[in-house]
């Protein structure tokens, strides 16, 4: 019951912040931008056209970035603003705080996406564009998919960071690393490895990073898959069949399950120790 | 005993070869039409072909032709003169299938030839091979295990339509050539689709040319020093090369759907060249140029390209121009294609963009793709304003009795 | 039959080998009124902290209304009511919605808000929002809040921190009010004047020890009737 009551206070300080409005805006506009891209399928399974290829770049480079700030801020300054003192000589337990947050700021966040998809959506539909609707559910689902482990990574920040100062900057340069920075980092590291091994490296270090993980799998259940080449095309079939969905799925899980779990240890471990 | 029964046929004579085993060489070399139902089987294991038709008018219909070899460079049938007809022929061979030299007018219809599957692509023969052969028309064909499905050198005027080739080298392969129909063509998972080379005035046309990539230099169509070729509407998708034109010039492409593959079209050393109407859908490049000035490269539709039309002319004021930066990372190492279109990778492209002059440019692209496939149905769109309305209604809900409405009592 | 709301022994904290708060035996009645006196760094919020169980201590036991953390930490945080000195009220919700979040998270029922809302004098406020409240009325709501569900012990750091002398006199009124009802309370305080009009038992902290301690009787007494401000005087700067 206290994860509810966390929640809900989580949701109403989250829609009384200016914060949250301000990436409602944001998320709005460029889900806009989705009705002025034409989107050509090739076929109907084939959801995926290199345009969505690009409509889900710009979702990469706003909603982790915007999915961490929100999530470490908040939970950061309940230490810094003295609330989480007080509220641990309560009777709530770590789990109960950490988890309640999480699932408000989780609603909070799938909000702001599903106010800018439902917009954008009807608008799209009534101006009769050629979007499928399995693109944008596609689409939809790889955004929550952000989310749900970009925020699990938030906590941990939040609960590591001192002040809103260091998990500000610990949230920006995880973004950096992750969004921007990975393709470039990987190919200049991993250059110097034999060419035999490059590969395998590659798809191990995908699970540890949320981002190209939600990017590659989510593309690939679109029907995309070729895109990364026939080098994968054993990987990506395996990937297709119900036990390597299961497993995606699954990876998904531990990245949720492990991260929150993580800062809730964390959490519990400091929680006399200040 | 078929000899025999061919040696006794006056010319004209129509064999029809009674259910069994027979066992080559056998010579045709009189106008005579052999045929069965399928159920003459007629095998070999010598040098000579196991048949070979020679003179005139032979018509071979519905045999079984099983040719075992352990030298390659052997044919289960060898033709040469001129208005035969093969029909409906069942071949199994070691080596090449059927083999036409200076064999004019005929018809080679509605076969199927099957190589060695166990030996590699290069201990194999093509599965219908010409070599000086004009006029001649080579439709409905099934080949699969060859090394080159249909080959064609020095012949001229040939037409080939309706075939099928999987699981070979190319799929159909022209050296020298002047004159020849390549239309509505299946090619899949050869190293080429189409491997044309050195020819004047080919039509290549309506073939669907897919997934060539199990090699490094598959592509669906190449074109090598190539001159007035037509190629167009073709499906050329799934490829590691979409259409690789090279040395050539003075050749058409137009109204071809090229899609998914890593590269679109790719220029090398080729000049004059009318590249238009093209759709390149969902390649990882779509197109790149090496060396190749002096091609016309206009009013196609990239995927890749956001255009703008001012004029209302359905062509983009912006030109297109195919980045050449992520090519350059991962032809040598593809496993970093895994990268395609990651956000980073995008960025550093951006960041990075060099001289510009130096790609691949279309002038003035399509705002549309060419052939319209309305994917657009109402039944998807109802669930689109359902599912839209839903994702509404649960912001609205969430917003306001979450967030704005206060506790009061 | 006297009724022991805190019991504390030995008790003692450490930061890195540096000693913060030296050895202390405190004990408390129902009904009593414990106010910790001192400077900046005497360890007085260290040691309420403990007593809240925010702060592990080094050494030593607490026990409120017999029970110790470590046995049963729900049951002894339900014993207690903390007024931090830090708190940060810079949110966007009301008074009642913040009281009422805090009702639950202890289990006490809603009614409660009204009653501690009554106690503090918020009621006329209890619609604002919690940022435009001036600093006077914030540690009331910070007061309120300690008060949800009648704990035990009421543990409250500087609570007059930053208030003018109105609001003073009505915290001064407030406890009081609350000793009539028998409930225990800690506090410490800078403000002496007001440990004077409060205080039953007095302790004066100075760098982690106890420089003096006693009823407040007691202390008037063996000091010659000194205010507790002249008493502080006295101890920390003549010799």
């Amino acid at each position: 019951m206290d994860i509810f009551t966390i929640m809900k206070n989580e949701i109403k300080l989250g829609f009384r912040n200016p914060w949250a409005y301000s990436f409602l805006a944001i998320f709005t506009l460029v889900s806009l931008s989705l009705l002025f891209i034409q989107s050509g399928p090739i076929s109907d399974l084939n959801q995926y056209t290199k345009t969505t290829g690009t409509f889900m770049n710009l979702i990469l480079y706003l909603l982790p970035l915007m999915t961490l700030l929100l999530g470490a801020l908040s939970i950061t300054s309940e230490k810094e603003d003295g609330r989480w003192n007080l509220l641990s000589t309560y009777p709530l337990s770590s789990f109960a705080f950490i988890a309640g947050k999480y699932a408000g700021m989780f609603i909070v966040l799938s909000v702001i996406i599903s106010f800018g998809f439902g917009l954008s959506g009807l608008i799209s539909a009534f101006m009769g564009q050629g979007l499928s609707f399995y693109t944008v559910l596609w689409i939809f689902i790889f955004s929550i998919l952000l989310i749900l482990l970009f925020l699990g990574m938030a906590v941990w920040i939040g609960a590591v960071s001192k002040n809103r100062w260091q998990a500000l900057t610990i949230s920006v340069g995880i973004w950096f690393l992750l969004v921007l920075a990975w393709p470039i980092l990987l190919i200049a590291g991993l250059s110097q490895l034999p060419y035999a091994s490059i590969q395998p490296t590659l798809e191990i270090l995908i699970f540890f990073n949320p981002a190209e993980l939600v990017r590659i799998f989510v593309t690939l259940y679109m029907g995309g898959g070729h895109i990364f080449g026939p080098e994968y095309y054993q990987w990506i079939e395996w990937f297709h069949k119900p036990a390597g969905a299961l497993f995606f799925m699954l990876v998904c899980m531990v990245w949720v399950l492990g991260s929150v779990g993580l800062t809730i240890w964390k959490w519990e471990r400091n929680r006399r120790h200040v | 005993m078929l000899q025999r029964m061919i040696n006794e046929a006056s010319p004209g004579d129509v064999i029809k070869v009674p259910a069994g085993e027979y066992s080559g060489p056998i010579v045709v070399d009189k106008p005579l039409t052999v045929q069965s139902n399928g159920a003459a089987t007629i095998r070999g294991s010598q040098l000579d072909p196991v048949i070979t038709v020679l003179s005139e008018q032979v018509t071979l219909d519905g045999l079984k032709i099983i040719h075992q070899s352990p030298d390659k460079d052997t044919r289960a049938i060898l033709v040469e003169g001129n208005h035969h007809n093969l029909n409906n022929l069942t071949i199994r061979t070691d080596g090449y299938g059927i083999v036409l030299r200076d064999a004019h007018q005929s018809r080679i219809t509605e076969n199927t030839i099957t190589g060695n599957a166990d030996r590699p692509v290069s201990e194999r023969q093509n599965g219908i091979d010409l070599f000086g052969s004009h006029d001649n028309v080579i439709a409905n064909n099934d080949i699969i295990y060859v090394h080159d499905g249909v080959y064609m050198e020095r012949s001229e005027d040939n037409k080939v339509t309706q075939n099928h080739v999987t699981n070979s080298r190319y799929g159909f392969h022209l050296m020298f050539t002047e004159g020849t129909i390549l239309s509505q063509n299946q090619s899949e998972q050869n190293v080429t689709g189409a491997m044309v080379m050195g020819t004047r005035e080919t039509s290549v046309r309506d073939n669907q040319f897919s997934e060539q990539l199990n090699h490094v230099y598959a592509q669906g169509l190449l074109l090598y020093d190539v001159q007035n070729a037509e190629v167009h509407h073709n499906v050329i998708n799934a490829n590691l090369v979409g259409m690789l034109i090279q040395d050539s010039k003075e050749n058409r492409i137009y109204q071809n759907h090229v899609a998914a593959n890593f590269i679109g079209v790719q220029l090398l050393n080729a000049e004059h060249n009318d590249i238009f109407e093209n759709n390149f859908v969902a390649n990882v490049v779509s197109g790149q140029a090496q060396h190749s000035a002096f091609n016309r490269v206009q009013g196609n539709y990239w995927d890749s390209h956001m255009g703008l039309d001012l004029d209302g002319d359905d062509h983009s004021e912006m030109a297109f121009r195919a980045d050449p930066f992520f090519y350059t990372i991962v032809k040598d190492k593809p496993a970093f294609q895994i990268f395609f279109q990651a956000p980073g990778m995008v960025f550093m492209e951006n960041l990075l963009k060099s001289d510009t002059n130096l790609w691949m440019t279309d002038t003035a692209p399509l705002i549309e793709p060419v052939t319209e496939s309305e994917v657009e149905n109402r039944s998807s769109s109802l669930l689109f304003i359902g599912f839209s309305v839903l994702l509404l209604l649960y912001s609205f809900y969430f917003i306001y009795f979450g967030g704005i409405r206060k506790y009061e009592t | 039959m006297s009724d022991l709301a805190l019991k504390v022994k030995g008790l003692e904290k450490k930061y890195h080998e540096q000693t913060v708060v030296f050895p202390i035996d405190l004990e408390l009645q129902t009904g009593q009124v414990l106010a910790l006196c001192g400077g900046n760094g005497a360890g007085k919020s260290t040691i309420l902290k403990m007593i809240a169980g925010i702060v592990e201590p080094t050494q030593g036991s607490i026990l409120v209304d017999h029970l110790s953390w470590d046995k049963n930490r729900k049951e002894y945080a339900k014993k207690i009511g903390y007024m931090p000195d830090h708190f940060s009220l810079d949110i966007s919700l009301t008074v009642r919605e913040l009281l009422h979040y805090y009702a639950r998270l202890k289990k006490v029922p809603g009614q409660e808000v009204d009653k501690v809302l009554e106690k503090v004098g918020l009621v006329s406020a209890q619609n604002k929002s919690l940022e435009s409240l001036s600093k006077g009325m914030r540690q009331r709501f910070v007061f309120a809040q300690a008060m949800l569900g009648s704990p035990k012990l009421l543990i409250l750091d500087e609570p007059t921190n930053g208030l003018d002398p109105y609001w003073m006199k009505s915290f001064v009124d407030m406890i009081r009010d609350l000793k009539k009802e028998n409930q225990a309370i800690i506090f410490s305080t800078h403000h002496l004047d007001i440990a004077e009009e409060t205080a039953d038992l007095v302790v004066f902290l100075h760098e982690g020890k106890v420089m003096e301690s006693g009823s407040l009787a007691e202390l008037k007494q063996q000091y010659n009737n000194l205010s507790l401000q002249q008493m502080f005087t006295r101890l920390f700067f003549q010799t």
